[in-house]
C-alpha cells in the first residue's frame, strides 16, 4: 500500500484559519501596523495546516499576539482581548488538525470531534473572558478599567497560573 | 519545586523587584508596582516560553494498516553491500571477490543467452570491457574495480560499491530488464528497517501505542499556552493596557480547563463485524462500531483498531475518532485484502480526551474476532483455466474413441452403454440402435508441487503478496481446473514440511487438496525449520508417484537449488512445467541483482527445454497463462 495521508485534518484547518482570518479583520480596523503582523501570522498558519507543521502553526499565535499587543493602545480593552482569545482559538484547531492527521490519518472520519472540540475551546475562552472582565469591571466600579483594578486581576491570575503550572506548561 | 514554592518565590520576587524598582526610580508607589509585576510576569514568561522550547509531538504512531513484513529478494545482498560501503581495501576479500563472480557469472550468462555470443567471446568481451559504455561497471567486471573519485577518497572508500551499482545497472540496461535508480543502495535498507515490527518506536505523547492503562497524561495540546497568560499579564500590567491583561486571563482559563480529566476509556465497548470465510485475494469490509457504556458525554474518543499483523488495509483507515453521548454508538469501515489463514484480529487501542483537547487516557479493547479465508472450489463458471492448463500440462485428445466430448464414430448398442450415448435420432429414424464414441482425451496424472521453502516467502515489497500465497493460490485453482478436465491430480510440497497427497480423481478431491493448500504446515505463513535437498526430494518423489506423471511446480525460481529440483525431475522422465510468480524488484541494487538472476535461470531452463510460465506480481493467473499459451503455439 502506499503510504498513509497524514496530512492536517480538513475541517479544523478550515475553522482554524477562518477564524484567524477574522482576528486580523478585527486588528485591521484599529490599526495597520498589528493587522499586518497578525497578517505574516496567518501566512505562517496556511503553510502550517498544509504541511503539518506545529512550529509554523503556533508562529501564528505569536504573531497574533503581537498584533493585539501593536494594536492595544488604539482598541478598546475588551476588542484586545477578543483578539487574543480568536488568537488562541485558530491555534488550537489548528494544533489539533495537525495532531489529528498525524495520528488518525487523513482517511478517519474526525468531524464530530473537531466540532465538538472547536465548540469547547470557544466556550471556555468566551467564559472566562466574560468572568475576567466581570471581575474588572466590578473592581474598578463602572468606570471603566483603571490600572488598579488590572493589576489586581493579573495579580490573581497570576497566582492561578502558579498553581495550575505544574499541571500544563 | 512544588506549586507552593514556586508561588513564594513568584510572591517575594515581586515584591523584591517593586522595592528595587520603587527606590532607585523615586517613582510613585503604583507605577513602580505595575512594572515590578509586569517584569517579573515577562520573566516567567521567558522561563515557561525556554522550558518547552522543544515538544517531541506525535514522533512515533502505529501503523496497523501495513500488513506483513515479508523478505525482498536482493535484501541481503544489498545489507551485504552496505557493510562494504565506506571502506578501502589494499587487496581483496572473500566476500568482494565472491560478489564480483557472481555478477561476472551473471554477466557472461547474458551475454551470451541475449546477444548470442559464444562463452569464450562473452569472456573475451568482459576482459576487455566493451560490453557496456559504462567505464565503472566495464572496469569492475574486468576484474580491476573502478578508480576511486576524489569524494570516495575523503570518505575512505574505494570504487567497490560504485563499481557493484554500475555494473547491475549496466546490465539491466544490456537486458531492457528495470534498472535500479542511482544512489539506490540502502534507501531500501532504511526503508525497511522502519517497518520492521508494526509498532513503531516508542510511544510518544500524542501517539500511544496500545496498553498504556488508564492514567491521565498531558496531550501537550496547550504547550505555551501558560508562557502566553503571563507575557499577556505582564505587558497589560507593565505597559498600562488592560485588554492584554484580559487576554492572559483567557489564557489563564485555557491552562485551567486543559487539566480536567478526561472520561474513563474502558466506558467503550469495540465490536467488529467481518464476513464469513473469504477467499484469499478477496476485499473484505471491516465494520466497527464503538458504543459508550457509561453515563458520561465523551467528547472526544480515538480508537485505532488492531488489524491482524498479516493482513494490509485496502480501503478506508482502521481509525477513528467520534464524540460520543451516554449509550450512544459510531461505525465506521475500511476493507483488508485477505490472506489464506485464519488471522486473529487484536485489541483496538482507544483513548479518551477531554473537552478541550488537553490530557488523554489510553487503554485497549479486546474483541474476539478472526477472519478466516480458505482456498474455495471456483464456480462451474469461474473455469477459465482449463483449456490453457491442458496445453501446458501436456493432456493430449487421444484417437481412440469412448466418452468424452467430440464426436469420434458410432457403433452398434451394447448392453451397458449409458442412455445418454445412444443415437435417439437413429433410432427414430432407422430403428437402429446404435451408441456415439466420443474422442477420449487421455486422462494424465498430474502431480503439482509447490516450493514452500523460506525463500518462497518472498514479496516485491514488505506487505505484498508473497511468491508461496501465490502459488497455493494458483495450485488450487489449477486443481479444480484439471479435476474438471478428467486428470488425476496429486499434491506435493518441496520444503522442510513433507507433503505428499495421493494422485486421484475422486468427487472428493479438490476439497481435500484445497484444504491441505489452506491448513497444511507446510504453507504456513512462517516455513517450518528444516532443509530440502532437492536430489532427496526428488529421489523420495519418484518412489511415492509410481507411473507416469507431469509435473507443475509453482516456485518463484528465486534460488539454484529450485533449477535443480526441475532438472532432476527432468532427469527422472519427468515432463516439467514451470508456473514461477514474479517476486521481484527493482528499486535498489540487490532487488535488481536478483531480478536479473532469476531472469537468466528462467532462459536457462527454457533453453533445457521446460515450460516456464513467468507470472508477473500485477497479472492475473489466466492472462498469465494465456499469454505463455499464445508463446507456445506453433
Amino acid at each position: 500500500m502506499t503510504d498513509l495521508d497524514r496530512r492536517p485534518a480538513r475541517q479544523s484547518a478550515a475553522v482554524s484559519l477562518v477564524v484567524a482570518g477574522l482576528v486580523v479583520a478585527v486588528l485591521w480596523a484599529a490599526s495597520a501596523a498589528g493587522a499586518a503582523v497578525a497578517a505574516v501570522g496567518w501566512a505562517c498558519l496556511l503553510v502550517g495546516v498544509t504541511r503539518s507543521s506545529r512550529r509554523l502553526v503556533s508562529a501564528w499565535l505569536v504573531a497574533a499576539w503581537l498584533g493585539a499587543v501593536l494594536n492595544a493602545p488604539a482598541a478598546p480593552p475588551l476588542s484586545t482581548a477578543g483578539v487574543v482569545l480568536g488568537g488562541v482559538v485558530a491555534w488550537d484547531t489548528g494544533q489539533r488538525a495537525v495532531g489529528l492527521g498525524r495520528t488518525l490519518t487523513r482517511e478517519a472520519t474526525t468531524a464530530r470531534v473537531e466540532t465538538v472540540h472547536a465548540g469547547a475551546t470557544a466556550a471556555v475562552g468566551a467564559v472566562t473572558l466574560a468572568v475576567g472582565y466581570a471581575a474588572a469591571v466590578v473592581v474598578a466600579g463602572a468606570g471603566g478599567l483603571a490600572g488598579g483594578a488590572v493589576l489586581a486581576l493579573a495579580v490573581a491570575a497570576a497566582a492561578s497560573l502558579a498553581l495550575l503550572v505544574g499541571r500544563e506548561g | 519545586m512544588t506549586r507552593r514554592t514556586r508561588l513564594a518565590v513568584a510572591v517575594a520576587g515581586l515584591a523584591a523587584a517593586v522595592a528595587v524598582v520603587a527606590g532607585l526610580g523615586g517613582l510613585d508607589a503604583p507605577t513602580a508596582l505595575a512594572g515590578g509585576v509586569g517584569a517579573v510576569l515577562l520573566l516567567g514568561a521567558t522561563w515557561l516560553g525556554l522550558r518547552r522550547t522543544v515538544v517531541a509531538f506525535d514522533r512515533a504512531e502505529t501503523a496497523p494498516e501495513r500488513g506483513g513484513d515479508a523478505a525482498v529478494p536482493g535484501d541481503a545482498f544489498d545489507a551485504e553491500l552496505a557493510d562494504e560501503r565506506g571502506r578501502a581495501l589494499d587487496g581483496s576479500s572473500f566476500t568482494r571477490d565472491r560478489i564480483r563472480a557472481r555478477l561476472r557469472d551473471l554477466a557472461a550468462h547474458l551475454l551470451v543467452s541475449r546477444r548470442g555470443l559464444t562463452d569464450r567471446e562473452a569472456e573475451r568481451r568482459l576482459d576487455a570491457g566493451d560490453w557496456t559504455d559504462d567505464d565503472a561497471a566495464a572496469a569492475f567486471l574486468r576484474g580491476d574495480g573502478p578508480t576511486p573519485t576524489l569524494r570516495e577518497r575523503l570518505a575512505g572508500a574505494d570504487g567497490f560499491v560504485r563499481g557493484v551499482q554500475a555494473s547491475v545497472r549496466g546490465l539491466a540496461d544490456a537486458v531492457d530488464a528495470p534498472a535500479p535508480p542511482r544512489r539506490s543502495l540502502g534507501d531500501g535498507l532504511r526503508e525497511r528497517a522502519g517497518r520492521v515490527g508494526r509498532a513503531e518506536g516508542t510511544p510518544d505523547r500524542e501517539g500511544t501505542a496500545g496498553a498504556a492503562g488508564s492514567e491521565t497524561r498531558s496531550t501537550g495540546h496547550w504547550t505555551g499556552i501558560g508562557a502566553l497568560a503571563l507575557a499577556s499579564l505582564g505587558v497589560g500590567v507593565a505597559g498600562g493596557a488592560p485588554g492584554v491583561a484580559l487576554g492572559g486571563v483567557v489564557a489563564v482559563g485555557y491552562l485551567a480547563a486543559a487539566g480536567t480529566t478526561p472520561p474513563d476509556p474502558t466506558a467503550v465497548a469495540v465490536e467488529r463485524e467481518v464476513a464469513d470465510t473469504p477467499a484469499p485475494g478477496e476485499r473484505v469490509t471491516v465494520r466497527v462500531t464503538v458504543r459508550n457504556e457509561s453515563d458520561d458525554h465523551l467528547p472526544d474518543v480515538r480508537v485505532i483498531d488492531g488489524v491482524p499483523a498479516a493482513l494490509s488495509v485496502v480501503d478506508g483507515a482502521p481509525r477513528h475518532a467520534t464524540a460520543l453521548a451516554p449509550g450512544g454508538t459510531d461505525a465506521f469501515e475500511y476493507a483488508v485484502r485477505a490472506r489464506r489463514g485464519v488471522h486473529a484480529f487484536e485489541a483496538a487501542t482507544v483513548r479518551t480526551r477531554n473537552p478541550t483537547d488537553g490530557a488523554e487516557r489510553a487503554t485497549t479493547a479486546a474483541a474476539d474476532t478472526e477472519l478466516d479465508c480458505r482456498l474455495r472450489p471456483a464456480p462451474a463458471s469461474g473455469r477459465g483455466l482449463g483449456s490453457a492448463v491442458g496445453r501446458f500440462v501436456g493432456t493430449t485428445p487421444s484417437t481412440t474413441g469412448g466418452p468424452g466430448v467430440a464426436f469420434h464414430s458410432t457403433r452398434a448398442y451394447r448392453p451397458g452403454d449409458p442412455a445418454r450415448r445412444v443415437d435417439w435420432n437413429r433410432l427414430a429414424r432407422t430403428g437402429e440402435l446404435t451408441t456415439v464414441d466420443y474422442r477420449e482425451e487421455r486422462a494424465t496424472t498430474v502431480v503439482l508441487v509447490v516450493d514452500a521453502r523460506e525463500t518462497a516467502r518472498v514479496a516485491p515489497e514488505p506487505d505484498g503478496e508473497t511468491a508461496l500465497d501465490r502459488s497455493v493460490d494458483a495450485a488450487g485453482a489449477l486443481a479444480g481446473d484439471l479435476l474438471a478436465a478428467g486428470n488425476r491430480v496429486g499434491l506435493a510440497a518441496f520444503g522442510p514440511a513433507p507433503l505428499w497427497a495421493d494422485p486421484a480423481a475422486t468427487r472428493t478431491t479438490e476439497h481435500r487438496l484445497l484444504r491441505l493448500l489452506t491448513e497444511h504446515a507446510a504453507f504456513a505463513p512462517a516455513a517450518p525449520d528444516g532443509e530440502a535437498y532437492a536430489g532427496d526430494w526428488v529421489d523420495r518423489f519418484c518412489a511415492w508417484v509410481d507411473g507416469p506423471a507431469t509435473v507443475l511446480l509453482c516456485s518463484p525460481l528465486v534460488d539454484d537449488t529450485a533449477v535443480a529440483l526441475v532438472d532432476r525431475l527432468r532427469r527422472a522422465g519427468y515432463p516439467v512445467t514451470v508456473l514461477s510468480p514474479d517476486p521481484t524488484a527493482a528499486d535498489t541494487v540487490g532487488r535488481a541483482l536478483a531480478g536479473l538472476e532469476r531472469r537468466a535461470r528462467l532462459s536457462n531452463l527454457r533453453t533445457g527445454g521446460a515450460r516456464v510460465v513467468d507470472w508477473d506480481a500485477d497479472v492475473a493467473l489466466s492472462t498469465a497463462l494465456a499469454r505463455a499459451r499464445r508463446r507456445w503455439s506453433p
